[in-house]
């Protein structure tokens, strides 16, 4: 088959799986997980250090792309100092508007989306964050899971590494999965 | 010795207290630095653990600290103050007072050591450690221990030492003590001390016997001297005595057969001639009297016998024989009580009798009245003979003693001066002294001297010097 094809085939399967996955259950508790989850984004990056490029804002962007019922979890992030800059957060539909981008969190609702996205931003030194399978394997550098009720979650020290973001050993202890 | 001994063991003991009190203090610092220095670690380590609610991890860190078996308990606080994860038995609740910065305290015999978690300036928990004082306890104990075995063997070795010590330099001078108190005890200067070493004692001890051959060479020479004094006195006494007695003979000749012519030629009608050989005979007398006045007072010179005697009772002997002359000058004597004194009792007796004659015969216009007195003093008896006569020039005082010497011509009293230089040879012999208080026409008093002598020793050693003249 040729690539396009078994993107496009994937992106479908991913749809689905998308469409028949209990939203629900994580639904009906998803506020104060994405809490949870925008809290753990907000520590990650004191265990975290971006290289200095030559035009670095003076702002700190935390994209999130996917769905808008987590939106007001993320938004608590607003103005929060992050690496002594005031967070800013953006919910960004566009791939054009991710470049910007210090964080990009997505979301499981962009299952279909997500390699492209992890692509397009893969010579950028963004944190990519997101909370589904494989996600780690595709490139992503920290991916939540779940075990119980208990958040975790994983991180790709590798890809981290390929864009220039230094991650504290600190974090890695106490990640559940380590992609070195 | 004992006093070495003991001195060392209190100065070692001090040493020994101070070294350990600074010791342990700086032990108890290390120790508390070493349990801040741990709790900062746990801290830091923790500040993931805390930052994502691991307290799985969290747990894990603390159990690590089993390492050192003298921390009893350990603990991470969260922001609250709530217990986040533990080790063994801690507080639930992690004291107000410990949330902004290190703090380490003792409390019960145990040291707790606190320490703030911060991340990106913000404190988002506390890390606690509880240590016991096992490792301090260990320390104390292994000092007195071995503080113990130390003074032991220090003062073991310094009861060596001062023994030593007291070989090499106590005892010579011990040694030479004792021989100085026997040479003043026996007053034997043969005696002489013995050098053990050469060194600064073995001089000392050198220049100690040299100094007693020095006295005993004096000693000598001076007994020697003595002797050689005395025999020469002794020839000079016989020799008076002979001369005196030899002169004795030629004058009494004189005297006779003057006294014959004067009987032959008292019918002759020459009146100068009668005259004449009443000065023959007057000058013949005198030097009779002369002689025989010599001869008193070498015989004064001879070994007189020291005796306790009632200067009383000697007193009255003496007035008993100038019975005479006390009846015909109407002479008056009063006396005290007087004391007993050591003298020879004879000689004690011409004493008075010459004093209290010249008390009688040198009288002025009035009838002679003698007083007679004696004080104590310490070991003297002061002897005071007043008449009320015609008095003495002071500038005189010391001369009438002298032998021969006469303040006025024979006509006017008669005698040949001798009578105080006996008395002074007298009281002189008896080691006391003799002198006049008087002024010219107020009386005078003759005062004079006895020793009294309390112990036996003091008595031989007069004896020894006074007597052997």
């Amino acid at each position: 088959m040729k690539p396009k094809k078994i993107v496009s085939l994937f992106l479908a399967f991913v749809c689905f799986f998308s469409a028949v996955f209990p939203f629900s259950s994580i639904a009906a508790s998803s506020l104060s997980e994405y809490e949870v989850k925008a809290a753990f984004v907000y520590q990650f990056t004191k265990f975290m250090e971006w290289p200095q490029p030559a035009d670095f804002s003076n702002q700190f962007t935390i994209c999130v792309v996917g769905e808008h019922s987590f939106q007001r979890a993320f938004q608590q992030l607003e103005n929060e100092l992050v690496k002594d800059q005031a967070a800013k957060v953006k919910m960004a539909l566009d791939l054009d508007e991710l470049d910007s981008c210090q964080i990009i969190f997505i979301s499981s609702s962009e299952n279909a989306r997500t390699s492209q996205i992890l692509r397009r931003v893969s010579d950028k030194s963004i944190l990519t964050v997101g909370e589904m399978q494989g996600f780690l394997e595709k490139g992503g550098i920290i991916n939540f899971t779940k075990e119980g009720s208990k958040i975790r979650f994983g991180v790709n020290q590798k890809s981290a590494e390929r864009v220039g973001i230094k991650i504290s050993s600190k974090l890695l202890t106490i990640a559940s999965q380590v992609i070195s | 010795m004992l006093m070495i001994i003991l001195t060392s063991a209190i100065t070692i003991l001090l040493g020994f207290a101070a070294f350990s009190y600074k010791n342990i203090s700086v032990f108890k610092e290390k120790q508390k630095n070493k349990l801040s220095i741990l709790a900062a670690i746990l801290a830091e380590n923790s500040q993931a653990a805390v930052s994502f609610n691991d307290q799985k991890t969290a747990s894990g860190l603390l159990s690590a600290l089993r390492a050192e078996p003298h921390i009893v308990a350990a603990a991470i606080y969260d922001a609250g103050g709530e217990v986040f994860a533990q080790y063994q038995e801690v507080p639930a609740r992690r004291p107000t007072s410990h949330n902004t910065r290190a703090e380490e305290f003792l409390k019960d015999h145990h040291l707790h050591v606190y320490s703030p978690v911060v991340l990106d300036n913000k404190i988002i928990g506390t890390a606690y450690i509880k240590s016991d004082l096992g490792e301090l306890s260990e320390l104390i104990v292994s000092y007195f221990f071995f503080g113990f075995l130390i003074i032991l063997f220090c003062l073991g070795a310094a009861t060596l030492i001062a023994a030593r010590l007291q070989k090499t330099i106590s005892n010579p001078v011990l040694h030479l003590t004792q021989l100085a108190e026997a040479v003043s005890k026996q007053k034997n200067y043969s005696l002489r001390a013995t050098k053990k070493n050469n060194d600064e004692l073995g001089h000392l001890v050198e220049r100690f016997n040299e100094m007693l051959s020095e006295i005993q060479k004096r000693e000598e020479a001076l007994i020697r001297s003595n002797d050689a004094l005395s025999r020469s006195n002794r020839d000079l006494e016989q020799f008076a005595y002979v001369a005196s007695h030899d002169l004795q003979e030629p004058l009494r000749v004189v005297v006779n057969y003057v006294d014959l012519l004067s009987l032959r030629t008292k019918d002759m009608t020459d009146p100068q001639a009668s005259q004449f050989m009443g000065y023959v005979k007057e000058g013949a007398k005198q030097s009779q009297q002369l002689i025989r006045d010599l001869l008193e007072y070498s015989r004064v010179r001879r070994e007189g016998k020291l005796e306790k005697v009632s200067s009383e009772i000697i007193l009255k002997k003496a007035i008993d024989h100038l019975k005479f002359a006390i009846e015909s000058s109407q002479t008056q004597i009063y006396y005290d009580s007087l004391p007993v004194v050591h003298a020879d009792p004879l000689r004690l007796m011409q004493l008075f009798q010459n004093l209290l004659g010249n008390a009688i015969k040198f009288h002025g216009s009035k009838p002679p009245e003698i007083t007679i007195t004696a004080q104590q003093k310490d070991h003297e008896c002061l002897f005071t003979i007043r008449d009320n006569g015609i008095g003495i020039d002071p500038q005189y005082a010391e001369q009438i003693f002298v032998i021969f010497k006469r303040l006025h011509t024979k006509h006017a009293y008669p005698g040949t001066g001798i009578g105080l230089a006996i008395c002074k040879r007298i009281v002189e012999q008896h080691g006391g002294k003799i002198w006049v208080e008087s002024e010219v026409g107020k009386g005078a008093a003759f005062r004079f001297t006895l020793p009294i002598l309390e112990y036996e020793k003091e008595f031989d050693y007069a004896r020894s010097k006074n007597f052997t003249y």
